[in-house]
């Protein structure tokens, strides 16, 4: 059985979608490394604990370099922070590029398509 | 709204491409670059790198006629407030996010000398060194707000894999304490444009131009 929390306590989010760009192609696993790493660097492990941030793995796109990540509202600054100071992953040189913060999967996707921010 | 990085300190072929891609508008270049770059403005801007602080404004006043941004990198606390001291020079940015008081930052306010927030100096730094580099810059930014002086909020890049987004730079400047309409100003080319009026040989003072 799924345990499902009241709709009225259910916490805000919001979806953050985000570009790599690198040299070579990189692996979900490697790029998951290396944001859950910078993260913990820059808000420490109470502030991920408590931020409840979640790297959304079937939505990961190697081919375009696109992933989709999970945070609160008033994470979101730090979060976008920590995804900027990610400079490389192995012995690539990569930037993180936040294209679009949205309220549900399918707006985001929507304005994803349409190139606004 | 298009968006200038101020301090683009040194130049690699791939910028252009980048910046375009990242949605910058202009780049202003500290060192030697290509007159054109596309979609991308090229701003031409000059670096005082200098220990000593009689050549801050020499180099300043020699200078103002022929670039469109220059930018000041305190080396000490006597450059750097000399470079506040000189209506001539547009930015300073303070190396690892020196600190400034309060005496330097009302100078500032007053001789229309921006502070520079230069993202590359915590990209390249990690653990202890990065929690004291950001720690002083939100002190500096903290003053800033204060006395209501001018800041940019810039990457810093020396090549195209330092460069970040506008809006990586503006959570940047939220996190740094500064209000998003004033990070908007910060990251817009207003400064530029301004320069670009004074050096196009119609302006006068402000105020007064000639027809």
């Amino acid at each position: 059985m799924k345990l499902k929390s009241m709709p009225s306590l259910r916490n805000k989010k919001r979806y953050v979608t985000f570009r790599v760009h690198s040299e070579r192609p990189i692996l979900y696993s490697s790029m998951r490394g290396a944001v859950t790493n910078s993260i913990l660097n820059w808000m420490g492990e109470e502030g991920f604990s408590s931020a409840n941030i979640r790297i959304i793995k079937n939505l990961w796109d190697a081919k375009v370099r696109t992933g989709w990540l999970t945070c609160p509202p008033s994470a979101l600054d730090d979060v976008k922070m920590s995804l900027a100071l990610i400079h490389q992953i192995g012995d690539d040189r990569v930037i993180f590029h936040v294209l679009r913060v949205s309220g549900t999967i399918k707006s985001g996707k929507k304005k994803i398509s349409l190139g606004k921010r | 709204m298009k968006f200038y990085d101020y301090c683009v300190f040194d130049y690699a072929d791939g910028m252009p491409g980048m910046a375009a891609e990242l949605g910058w508008g202009g780049l202003c270049l500290l060192k030697d670059g290509p007159a054109g770059m596309g979609k991308i403005d090229p701003v031409k801007g000059l670096l005082i790198e200098t220990e000593k602080v009689q050549n801050v404004k020499k180099e300043a006043v020699r200078n103002r006629k022929r670039f469109e941004i220059i930018v000041a990198s305190g080396l000490n606390e006597d450059v750097n407030r000399a470079a506040v001291e000189t209506p001539e020079i547009d930015i300073l940015v303070t190396v690892e996010g020196a600190r400034i008081d309060h005496v330097m930052v009302k100078l500032a306010a007053k001789n229309n000398v921006a502070l520079g927030f230069d993202f590359r100096q915590l990209l390249h730094s990690s653990g202890v060194q990065r929690s004291r580099i950001f720690s002083r810059m939100r002190e500096n930014a903290k003053l800033v707000k204060k006395f209501r002086a001018p800041f940019v909020i810039t990457s810093g890049s020396v090549s195209e894999w330092d460069m970040r987004a506008p809006f990586e730079l503006t959570a940047f400047g939220r996190l740094l304490g500064f209000e998003e309409p004033a990070i908007k100003e910060a990251l817009s080319g207003k400064m530029i444009e301004n320069n670009r009026k004074k050096l196009g040989g119609k302006w006068v003072q402000p105020g007064v131009e000639v027809e």
